[in-house]
């Protein structure tokens, strides 16, 4: 903007360098002797959060094994009613894996802040992607059994 | 177990949520998408360019026995292209100009934020408090080198 000569308020370098320095030293001041007051709490509290991240990956894992066997992966035989029990299915399913999802991502935003390491939770990636799959799976045989 | 892709989509999350979370403080109502500065650069000093060719154009032209008076012309063209050379420095100045606001007022909510620390985690509002000095301290891991590299160009 100099180069150019864009009209500037005189102390605009003088913020910005102040900004600079302002910025590095609350970011010394927090990550150093803040980071340290607190660092037997944040051991505290990141234990309570291991406990409910183990517990959340047990019901995560349920939770793939009951879609795995629940969710209708085959076509025996079509009929409305079965059609309508599938995409049901799968409706009810999606609600339940996006409730997840959102605990998932409020687990995520826990470790980070407690710099844990971040859990990917692939069980409800995978339920997402079969849940797409299945629901084209199924309007293929909702159109052929028109 | 964890595969190599699994830590590659893990570090792309990573670069995403630092991401976000500048723009939800650092980037807030500023213009992201654009081209390089270098691009913008080049287009103000092309502009430059093309005002001083019209700056030097004949003020009159003489066609026969006709006597052509182009000053409202060049004044207008000078006009034009003073108006595009506006545009894209005011852009560039108030985007910086917001972001500076921004950076400023992040420096006073992490001041303020880190100012009294939790002694214990018992209550929940010590919990609370602990919560958000832990946010406070995750925003500045986040965002402090990408705004940092943001500053030099500013000027």
């Amino acid at each position: 903007m100099k180069k150019h000569q864009v009209k500037m308020d005189e102390d605009f370098l003088v913020t910005l360098e102040t900004n600079k320095s302002q910025l590095k030293e609350v970011s010394e001041k927090a990550l150093g002797p803040v980071k340290e007051s607190i660092l037997p709490l944040q051991n505290q509290e990141a234990q309570n959060i291991k406990g409910r991240l183990a517990r959340f990956g047990v019901v995560v894992q349920e939770f793939r094994i009951k879609f795995q066997n629940t969710l209708p992966y085959h076509v025996a035989e079509t009929s409305q009613e079965i059609i309508d029990g599938a995409y049901n299915m799968i409706s009810a399913f999606y609600i339940e894996t996006c409730k997840l999802e959102e605990e998932a991502r409020e687990l995520n935003n826990l470790e980070t802040l407690f710099d844990l390491q971040r859990s990917s939770y692939k069980q409800l990636k995978d339920c997402k992607s079969e849940l797409i799959s299945l629901k084209e799976m199924w309007d293929l045989v909702a159109l052929i059994d028109m | 177990m964890r595969t190599g892709a699994d830590d590659e989509d893990q570090k792309i999350e990573e670069e995403q949520d630092s991401f976000n979370w500048m723009a939800t403080k650092i980037l807030k109502g500023v213009v992201t998408r654009y081209p390089t500065l270098d691009v913008f650069d080049e287009k103000i000093a092309h502009l430059t360019v093309v005002k001083k060719q019209i700056s030097e154009m004949k003020q009159s032209v003489d066609i026969g026995w006709l006597r052509v008076n182009s000053v409202p012309l060049i004044k207008e063209l000078e006009k034009t292209i003073d108006n595009w050379i506006k545009a894209h420095t005011e852009f560039l100045l108030h985007n910086t100009m917001r972001q500076i606001q921004n950076i400023n007022q992040f420096i006073t909510d992490i001041s303020e934020g880190i100012k009294v620390v939790p002694k214990s985690n018992e209550s929940e509002a010590e919990k609370a408090q602990l919560m958000a000095v832990m946010t406070h301290l995750r925003d500045v891991k986040m965002i402090k080198e990408k705004t940092l590299e943001q500053i030099d160009p500013m000027k």
